[in-house]
């Protein structure tokens, strides 16, 4: 390998240059080796980083868990029943829901209405109209103003309902409600012949249902596929094809790409369920 | 031996290769000619702590470059993480310099534009130590060493002619 081109020249200037700069003579060094001695070697003091710093990180997560439970305790209902704060929480709602629905009954005293009785089945319906209500309520009414009613909603057990149906006083001021209990009635309906639904189909009308639903799906997909063609290549309706091939006509469409030449199999029925395959 | 013997092979030892000790300072790092004392200093400091390792196995030549190339690295990085600010003094040291350091920039700038491995192939083969020694010293074999010699000073001369152009 040969050194003599510009960067072997440029690397001799360069160590010429490095010859000029004045460097300590051996008194000199060894005056700053002593020095250097003299100060020791560098000691690191040394700090138990991990046990000084692992009491403050424990402390940390333990309050962090701390936190973490008391707020998991208040918010979490506990066996059903809601914590502390949820109850607190939907208490004030329903004061809040109450001062806010209170401005008329303010001005004119409300009459609070007897008790009435609701079977659970018809308090679903009624909350279900509950939002229905409420946007009404919203609403001044002139009607409203004058007379403000509090139903006090009274879920009892299925036993006792047949013995109070029949004490229930007819209830003239609450608004009509869908409720399976007739007032009218001389005796309440069973609890199995009330029906709020309204008129199932039969089986067999669900089956068609279903039929029907699923021919329409498979239509469906055959078309978005491009299955289904009105034409073939040559431009004649697949409706006269068929036609065709139903008076013994049998319709060969030409296919574009050659036979192989390579031998393929057949497969030839033996009669017994089984092919026999034949290459050629 | 006594500690004061000690000291003096030491100082004999850095005598004898006190240049190529400056050249590694100069080439590693990105210091101008004043700071140049003070890295030497550092290097032969680095060099007598571990001047108690050294067991005379390898060269000299070859213990001294890999201690004062490590320790001039370490350096660098440490000027790097750290943010001086340019105070009137070293503006005149600057001036003062002038034309002295075109070659030494030039040379660091080609050098610089080389790859770690390249740079420290390079600098030792300048350095006079055959391709066996560098192989030894950079854990390379002989013929990888030979060949990186012939792509290094390749890709230096385009480097240097680039520079120059741009000079001009």
């Amino acid at each position: 390998m040969k050194k003599n081109d510009e960067i072997e020249k440029l690397y001799g200037r360069f160590s010429k240059e490095m010859e000029n700069i004045p460097l300590p003579s051996e008194d000199e060094l060894m005056q700053m080796l002593d020095r250097h001695d003299a100060q020791g070697v560098r000691q690191v003091p040394f700090v138990p980083v991990r046990r000084r710093r692992t009491p403050w990180r424990y402390a940390v997560a333990a309050m962090v868990a701390g936190a973490l439970f008391v707020f998991g305790w208040l918010l979490w209902p506990q066996g059903g029943s809601p914590s502390p704060m949820v109850a607190e929480q939907a208490e004030s709602g329903e004061q809040k829901a109450e001062s806010g629905r209170t401005t008329q009954d303010s001005i004119i005293p409300a009459t609070i209405a007897e008790p009435e009785i609701i079977k659970p089945r018809q308090l679903a319906s009624r909350e279900a109209g509950n939002g229905e209500r409420k946007a009404e309520s919203e609403k001044p009414t002139a009607d409203s103003a004058v007379r403000q009613e509090i139903v006090v909603p009274v879920v009892l057990p299925a036993e006792q309902l047949p013995a109070l149906a029949e004490t229930e006083p007819a209830d003239t001021t609450a608004a009509p409600q869908p409720s399976a209990v007739d007032s009218t009635a001389t005796s309440p309906k069973p609890e199995h012949e009330i029906d709020d639904y309204p008129e199932r189909p039969t089986i067999k009308e669900t089956e068609d249902i279903i039929k029907q639903e699923n021919s329409q799906r498979a239509l469906r997909k055959r078309k978005l596929s491009g299955k289904i063609k009105s034409h073939d290549k040559d431009g004649k309706s697949f409706i006269d094809k068929q036609k065709n091939e139903k008076d013994g006509v049998r319709v060969v469409t030409p296919k574009s790409t050659p036979p192989p030449s390579a031998p393929m199999p057949h497969y030839i029925p033996m009669g017994n369920g089984q092919n026999r395959i034949i290459w050629y | 031996m006594t500690h004061q013997e000690k000291q003096k092979a030491f100082v004999a030892m850095i005598k004898q290769h006190e240049r190529l000790i400056l050249k590694v300072c100069a080439l590693y790092t990105n210091s101008c000619r004043s700071e140049l004392s003070d890295l030497y200093q550092d290097a032969v400091c680095a060099l007598w702590e571990s001047y108690d390792s050294f067991k005379g196995q390898s060269k000299p030549s070859t213990w001294i470059y890999s201690v004062t190339r490590y320790t001039m690295i370490k350096s660098s990085r440490r000027h790097r993480l750290e943010t001086t600010s340019i105070s009137s003094v070293d503006v005149e040291n600057i001036a003062s310099e002038g034309n002295d350091s075109d070659v030494l920039d030039e040379l660091r700038q080609a050098i610089a534009a080389l790859p770690p491995d390249d740079r420290d192939v390079f600098v030792m083969w300048m350095e006079g130590f055959n391709p066996g020694e560098i192989g030894e010293t950079l854990g390379l074999s002989y013929g990888t060493v030979a060949t990186r010699i012939t792509r290094i000073k390749i890709k230096l001369r385009r480097l240097l002619k680039d520079y120059k152009e741009v000079v001009r």
